[in-house]
């Protein structure tokens, strides 16, 4: 019954709620396969006990937990990761805005756009390991920077150390990365903008910024949106930037898992990266709350 | 042309040597012993064991042509310094059939790797110092003498601490004779038993590299909590190795004091952590590097003028004409050593046993060994070194052997093992010759008791 059910529903017009199922069947077996299980395996590990070779498997104990809060280190890290997911969020808005906005209204024609928007996509050909180094050459003791300004300049008489190696140069080393990530989805919010919308504000006798101030703003926040759920949530869970930009100096909370997971403390491990994944949901459900973007889309 | 010719017989008899009896003889005696020994610690005590050893030993010849020689991969973790291209290559040419999988990491990794993924591997290519954290969880086997083709010829260096009869300074902490020999599967014994915890490989005195052109000769570890280099020091990222040079350091500076480097008290720990951290909080510490390529890469960026360093590190830096020196200390220098062991699961399995055990005993032969003194190191087997001179540089070995092993001047160029000029003519190496260099320690890599308080004060550091 229900087979044939099916067979009618994928010749005729209306699907039956077995191919619906079947469109959805997919989809969620991966998000249970690779979201839900290893989500619920690393809160599992996180409650079982260390041993010398990893974890005793279902014997429960909040000993991770205490471990990992047993100094400041943990939390002082949490607080600094939040910290700089924030500022890097607020700098690639304030960059990726303008590039955005730039692509989607001020150039013409689409064969132009599509042009710049490689252009923009550029970056991502290089392999991720390589754009993170290439910053030594620019911003290290001997690098371009330093000497222009004390060789060329010579505002300076020693080069300044603090370009590399250092918070600085791992926020700069962030925003190159994901701004992108911001850009993408304001550029195709204000492409898509309902142009009558603009239209009538002219006609009503609005000045450009007023038109940008009162109309296209508020139309494109569902992009900045998005836009900042990807950069911060990609720049809380980040490890190999801050590790190689920072030379070892400076923690995340994703250094600090693998620390704990080389250690090996598995079941720290997975305690540090439940505590991550608990702040960026926070996070993400803050935006969404105060941004109410079902309400705009 | 007479004598590389000699030199290429000696080559094939030694790789003949490592197919035939390397392959089926050595690995079946081994076989017998290791399931007397076993991974239980069931009180196998080592006469028991031997005798089994033995036993087996005279079955082994006969039985020798049973066991199939091994065809397929191994799988070898360990560090990138050893489990280079041309190591693979030189061990694939003379051991047909068998391809060797490299699975490169940092120390800390390949120990967290052996605890928690014991079946991921068949040889684990491993130093002293990681012996007291894996040794216990029984993922490794007790190899038994007998299967070490060199073993009469190992250096007393490695087996008794001293290269002298009650000569020189083995030095604190994990050296070697203390972490080689097992009394089971699950057992160390800081004296000699007939059971190894790896075949011995490589070992070196180590010491921090500097820039000579920004800081002239320096030779006292104190250098690298010297105020005046504030933001130009960098330490390796791996307490069991960054700890000993910082501890060094500090004690060299007449900050405190230690009863055992090798194994510091809580207090000890709580002490020195506190003077490290003020010091990177005032910006002493430029970087920790996780890799050998980022150490070389803070060294020739200038980011750092002195460093932890390892042996080809510099000899990759000075093959470049960059101006780096690896120091002699006053103080003694830090030692390190490590060697094959395997994997326990590859007990069940006789020919790749025999295959992994070829592996390891290759080893001890002279074309790895000669890669690998060519950067400096020493072999445990002390002879391979020369040997491994002799083999490629037949031309030229005395001239080698000289500068690496004796500490005489460098009486032309010498190139390192990939053919790059690397040692000036009349250089001579820091810290002299063989007996010299290794019958100075200081302390040696280590794993302390209280390893997991160190884990955690480790990271306090690198947070601060």
């Amino acid at each position: 019954m229900g087979g044939s059910s099916a067979v009618v529903a994928t010749t005729g017009p209306r699907r039956s709620p077995l191919t619906t199922v079947a469109w959805i069947l997919p989809g969620t077996i991966w998000l249970l396969l690779f979201l839900i299980a290893p989500l619920v395996m690393i809160i599992l590990v996180s409650l079982w006990e260390r041993t010398p070779v990893g974890f005793a498997a279902f014997s429960f104990s909040l000993d991770a937990y205490g471990r990992i809060f047993e100094t400041s280190v943990f939390l002082d890290t949490l607080k600094n990761t939040i910290f700089r997911s924030l500022l890097v969020t607020a700098l690639c808005i304030l960059i990726g805005y303008p590039i955005a906005f730039y692509l989607a209204r001020c150039v013409k024609t689409i064969k132009f756009q599509i042009a710049l928007f490689i252009v923009v996509l550029a970056p991502f050909w290089v392999a991720y390991v390589v754009r993170i180094i290439a910053w030594l050459p620019v911003l290290g003791r001997q690098g371009v920077i330093n000497y222009f300004l004390v060789e060329v300049l010579g505002v300076v008489d020693e080069p300044i150390s603090a370009l590399f190696y250092s918070t600085f140069a791992i926020t700069l080393a962030l925003v190159q990365l994901y701004v992108l990530f911001m850009v993408t989805p304001i550029f195709f919010q204000l492409a898509t903008l309902d142009e009558a919308a603009i239209e009538a504000a002219r006609d009503l006798g609005a000045t450009p910024g007023k038109v940008f101030r009162e109309v296209i703003f508020p139309l494109s926040l569902p992009g900045v949106l998005i836009g900042c759920i990807f950069v911060f949530v990609l720049v809380m869970g980040e490890f190999a930037t801050v590790r190689i930009i920072g030379g070892g100096t400076i923690q995340s909370v994703g250094t600090l898992v693998n620390d704990y997971y080389t250690i090996p403390d598995l079941p720290a491990a997975a305690a540090a990266a439940t505590m991550l994944v608990a702040v960026m949901t926070v996070g993400v459900a803050i935006l969404l709350r105060f941004s109410k973007i079902r309400e705009v889309v | 042309m007479s004598s590389s010719e000699s030199d290429n017989m000696r080559r094939m008899n030694r790789r003949q040597f490592v197919r035939n009896a390397g392959l089926a003889g050595v690995g079946l005696t081994a076989m017998g012993a290791l399931a007397a020994c076993g991974g239980s610690d069931s009180g196998s005590t080592s006469s028991a064991a031997a005798e089994t050893a033995a036993a087996t030993e005279a079955e082994a010849t006969t039985a020798a042509a049973e066991v199939a020689a091994y065809q397929g991969t191994l799988k070898v973790v360990g560090l990138g310094v050893d489990l280079i291209d041309p190591i693979k290559a030189a061990f694939e040419k003379a051991t047909p059939g068998v391809t060797l999988e490299f699975t490169v990491k940092s120390t800390p990794e390949c120990t967290q790797i052996a605890l928690t993924q014991p079946d991921s591997f068949d040889i684990f290519s491993g130093y002293y110092q990681q012996t007291d954290q894996v040794w216990p969880s029984g993922n490794l086997m007790a190899i038994p003498t007998s299967a070490m083709t060199r073993y009469a010829e190992i250096s007393p260096l490695i087996t008794t601490g001293s290269l002298i009869e009650g000569g020189g300074s083995p030095g604190q902490g994990d050296a070697a004779f203390r972490k080689l020999y097992a009394t089971s599967g699950t057992e160390i014994s800081e004296t000699a038993t007939d059971f190894l915890t790896c075949i011995p490989g490589n070992n070196n005195a180590d010491a921090f590299g500097y820039n000579v052109d920004e800081l002239g000769e320096q030779d006292s570890w104190a250098i690298l909590v010297d105020p005046q280099l504030k933001g130009k020091v960098a330490l390796i990222d791996d307490p069991t190795i960054g700890l000993m040079d910082a501890a060094m350091a500090v004690e060299a500076n007449g900050d405190m004091t230690f009863v055992d480097k090798g194994d510091m008290t809580k207090a000890e720990i709580d002490e020195l952590m506190s003077i490290l951290i003020s010091l990177k909080k005032a910006g002493q510490f430029r970087g920790f590097w996780a890799t050998f390529d980022e150490s070389v890469n803070f060294m020739s960026s200038g980011e750092v003028l002195v460093e932890s360093m390892w042996s080809p590190a510099v000899s990759l830096l000075q093959a470049q004409d960059f101006p780096v020196r690896y120091a002699a200390p006053k103080e003694g220098f830090r030692g390190w050593g490590g060697g094959n062991s395997i994997a326990a699961h590859v007990e069940k399995d006789p020919s790749k046993l025999a295959a992994c055990l070829a592996y390891a005993n290759w080893w001890n032969t002279a074309e790895p060994a000669g890669i690998m003194a060519a950067q400096g190191y020493y072999n445990a087997v002390f002879a391979a070194s020369s040997e491994g001179f002799e083999m490629l540089f037949p031309d030229d070995s005395a001239n080698y052997i000289g500068y690496y092993l004796e500490g005489a001047p460098a009486a032309g160029v010498l190139n390192d093992p990939f053919g790059q000029p690397s040692i000036k003519k009349g250089d001579t190496r820091d810290g002299g010759g063989y007996e010299a260099r290794c019958g100075n320690f200081n302390t040696w890599n280590s794993y302390m008791a209280e390893a997991d308080y160190v884990s955690q004060k480790w990271q306090e550091f690198k947070s601060a």
